[in-house]
């Protein structure tokens, strides 16, 4: 996906009540792409506790789009925390009772090693860069 | 402006042109020289940059076009002769009887093709034409107007067209001598008469030698009362006033003024335009009242709209500020310092506690004295019956503004050494105006806001009202907070409740555990740990991590701690207690989302095994050996499993020898932002390795938090280890 594709930006804002104690942490972003009966939303930033609230709020208003495959580009995501792995299981049931799936794509071998640790690796669909091809 | 493209005929037109138009009109004597003066002043009387004129012969059908070329602008030159029926704006115009208007090339394109690159050529991009008429509506010729923009013909653009090609056809039809009454020769009284704006001429003495029929209407005057009079016996209000001043200037300077003022007797505001000739000086006037009103109600409005909007930029400002605090202590903290970065230069708050306010925040601009400031918080209380204005406001609930808030203070304190130090700080934060408010909650004040200003500016009523609001917004803040302190001490309370208050303890299996809350932030976690003996004799251990914070996470945490004591009970033993437990909470709890390590070690025989939802493996420390962690796959965290098809984990066994140490802990140990997870656990592995000298496992869970936990950690933390011990 180039960011060409890009149909929408998101930045943290506080709106939705995000604590400003972070405010250092480079800012998350989403970008989203939709073509029909797929999604991908290209993630950078830190997944976590405050940020994780953006993507679900991101996924509940294009929750008529996600089609069949929603895919989740983790490759610039810097860090994941329990809420972060809390939201990626969360969505992953969601879309399952749905009859869609969620693929959680280049993870980082930080997230790799998250996902192995957390026993995630065999609940989660993982697609590391070269399956793409 | 209407359009983009276009421009704004009325700002560009001159009224000063049209009236130099008017009196150089009064001197034409033949048709060329209303063409020479029309050529000349025409454009600026509209805006524009060229003018010409056709003039009709009736008896040939011929129309004569002058204008001034623009390769030679000073001579008015013969343009051509044309036939009444010719293809131009001009012959059009006479023939109609209408105006022609061109608003821009491609309508002159439209209409007039042939004549479009001449037009352009000469710089034009618009043109107008408007027949020219007699009294009594003989047809003249017509007037020619050029723009080097395109423009929007306005009603309002179109009447001073229609003036001018009025003024012009007038001035033509005297000079040709149709209708011409040389009685009215003098000074254009004709042409001056019909104007619908009042004018009046002076002579060089400011004697008034003329006045027109509008003049005398919007003057309240007759022409009968003030004709031959001097100006000032005319208007005697007018001495020493702009007018007079304005006038006597434009005639020893000989050049024009234009100004606008105030008249009293007359109660308006008038624009005039003066312009000297030789024979005295000329003034137009237009009552422009209704204008100034607006412009000044405009003023008014837009001070009002500026000031709201700084108001609420303030407001809004103070309200970010303040936002989030999650207890009153850091709600006043954060108060004091947004109030005294924008509206004072030193401010204190006080609360009451038993029969006396007591400091709880102070701030000062200065960042050396706000060291001082701060002192002031927890000491000198002021009690209820002493003099202390903060205590005035908290008893009267009303607002107090005092000239110097210090000097008052001071004066009042009693000899003792305490309030001698007092007064010296308050003298040393700075002296000046000073304004008390209280600050309410549901009715009661629950603080009370001083602010000082120490460079002289008292605080206005203003100032007060807009702070009144702050203190209404601290208000609802206040009740947040005070909720938000309520919810944490209920998450604290069974966050406390659902540690063990005792580990179980034996001569071959030694305890230790250790919580460490979150340093970042105020919530609370869902870390927990917990052990106790089976039925068995075994021990079991837990470690778990409820996501999420507050008082969800920490119900939910204690639900499942209980549930995973009982199946571990009722002797299921790790991975069966797990999975009945991920049904359970997969039903009861959909949302919810946690990881848990459960181990049962037999401590005679120091067997053991462990199994994971989704948690870190336990570190073994080995008496002779590395330590390492112990392998084993764990099965997905509780919360991402299927609840009709719950995953089992995997039960994973391991001995203990004497001397050995098993650590488990929760993710926040050795998890941090921006460091990566394998420096993370083997930073993790070197703090285990070096409690091996340790024997007290206490001491040894003490070192592993501190050796991990330097600086801050925004996550909550369990650590819980097990020695085995030689028993002799």
């Amino acid at each position: 996906m180039t960011l060409e594709d890009a149909v929408a930006v998101d930045e943290p804002d506080d709106d939705i009540g995000l604590n400003p104690v972070h405010s250092t942490a480079e800012p998350f972003e989403i970008c989203v792409q939709v073509t029909p009966g797929r999604c991908e939303m290209v993630l950078s930033g830190e997944l976590d506790v405050f940020t994780a609230p953006l993507l679900r709020h991101r996924m509940a208003e294009m929750s008529d789009e996600l089609g069949t495959e929603l895919v989740l580009d983790i490759g610039a995501v810097t860090f994941i925390d329990s809420t972060g792995l809390s939201l990626l299981v969360s969505q992953h049931k969601k879309l399952k009772a749905h009859g869609a799936e969620l693929v959680v794509r280049s993870p980082t071998r930080m997230a790799l090693r998250l996902f192995a640790i957390s026993g995630l690796d065999s609940v989660l669909t993982i697609r590391t860069a070269g399956d793409d091809a | 402006m209407s359009s983009d493209d276009s421009v704004e005929l009325d700002t560009l037109s001159d009224e000063g042109a049209l009236w130099r138009l008017v009196t150089a009109l009064t001197g034409t004597a033949t048709p060329f020289e209303v063409a020479e003066v029309f050529t000349k002043d025409g454009p600026a009387s509209v805006g524009g940059t060229f003018a010409n004129m056709a003039i009709l012969t009736r008896e040939s059908n011929l129309v004569q076009v002058v204008h001034r070329p623009a390769f030679n602008p000073t001579v008015v030159t013969q343009r051509g002769t044309f036939d009444l029926n010719a293809e131009t704006p001009a012959c059009e115009a006479i023939r109609s009887g209408l105006p022609v208007l061109l608003a821009s090339p491609a309508e002159i394109a439209a209409r007039f093709p042939a004549l479009l690159t001449e037009i352009e050529q000469a710089g034009l991009r618009s043109r107008a034409s408007l027949p020219l008429r007699s009294a009594t509506g003989e047809s003249l010729g017509a007037v020619g107007f050029g723009w080097p923009d395109p423009q929007v013909f306005t009603a309002q653009r179109l009447r001073r067209l229609d003036l001018v090609a009025q003024l012009i056809g007038l001035a033509l039809e005297r000079a040709t001598g149709h209708q011409f009454d040389p009685g009215q020769a003098d000074r254009l009284p004709r042409v001056l008469e019909t104007m619908p704006n009042a004018f009046f001429s002076l002579d060089a003495d400011l004697t008034i030698t003329y006045i027109n029929a509008e003049g005398e209407r919007l003057l309240r005057t007759s022409r009968e009362d003030v004709l031959g009079s001097h100006f000032l016996d005319a208007f005697p209000e007018a001495a020493g006033s702009e007018f007079e001043h304005q006038y006597l200037r434009a005639i020893e300077s000989g050049r024009s003024v234009v100004f606008e003022e105030y008249y009293a007797p007359l109660g308006g505001w008038f624009e005039v335009h003066a312009w000297p000739d030789r024979d005295g000086l000329n003034v137009y006037l237009s009552d422009v009242s209704e204008r100034r009103n607006s412009e000044h109600q405009q003023a008014v409005a837009l001070d009002e709209v500026r000031h709201a909007h700084a108001r609420l930029t303030f407001l809004a400002d103070i309200a970010s500020r303040l936002h989030g605090a999650a207890s009153r202590a850091e709600l006043y903290d954060r108060l004091s310092e947004a109030v005294t970065a924008m509206v004072a230069d030193w401010t204190t708050i006080t609360v009451p506690a038993g029969e006396e306010l007591v400091r709880v925040a102070a701030s000062h601009r200065d960042p050396v004295l706000d060291g001082l400031a701060k002192r002031l918080v927890g000491g000198y209380p002021h009690a209820f019956d002493g003099p202390s204005p903060g205590v005035v406001v908290y008893l009267s609930g009303k607002p107090l503004r005092l000239a110097e808030l210090a000097g008052h203070i001071v004066t009042d304190l009693d000899d003792s050494i305490a309030s001698a130090a007092y007064g010296r700080t308050l003298q040393l934060l700075g002296d000046g105006p000073g304004l008390i408010m209280p600050i309410f909650s549901k009715g009661d004040v629950v603080a009370v806001l001083t602010m000082a200003r120490t460079k002289g500016e008292s605080f206005s009523d203003d100032d007060v009202e807009v702070l009144t609001q702050v203190t209404e917004s601290v208000s609802e803040l206040l009740e947040e907070a005070l909720h938000l302190e309520t919810q944490r001490e209920t998450a604290s309370a069974l966050q406390a409740a659902a540690l063990p208050r005792t580990l179980p303890s034996s001569d071959r299996l030694a305890l230790a555990a250790g919580y460490r809350a979150a340093s970042e932030g105020t919530q609370v976690g869902g870390d927990w740990y917990d052990a106790f003996e089976l039925q068995s004799g075994r021990i079991a251990l837990v470690v778990g991590d409820a996501a999420g914070h507050g008082l969800h996470a920490a119900a939910l945490m204690t639900q499942m701690r209980n549930a995973l004591r009982a199946h571990l009970f009722d002797s299921f033993g790790p991975s069966e207690s797990i999975a009945k437990l991920s049904s359970f909470i997969a039903t009861q709890e959909p949302e919810a989302f946690a990881t848990i390590i459960c181990v049962e070690i037999d401590p005679i025989t120091g067997e053991g095994i462990w199994a994971s939802a989704g948690h870190p493996a336990p570190i073994l420390l080995r008496r002779n050996g590395a330590s390492q962690h112990l392998r084993g796959k764990p099965a997905p965290p509780i919360g991402s499993a299927d609840p009709q098809s719950p995953d089992r984990p995997m039960e994973h066994p391991f001995i203990l020898n004497a001397g050995d140490r098993l650590v488990m802990f929760t993710d926040g140990l050795f998890e941090r932002r921006g460091v990566d997870l394998e420096i993370g656990l083997t930073h993790l592995m070197i703090t285990t390795e070096e409690t091996r000298t340790i024997d007290d496992p206490e001491a040894a869970c003490e070192s592993i938090l501190r050796g991990m936990l330097t600086g801050t950690h925004e996550d909550d933390v369990c650590l819980l280890i097990a020695d085995l011990r030689w028993v002799p």
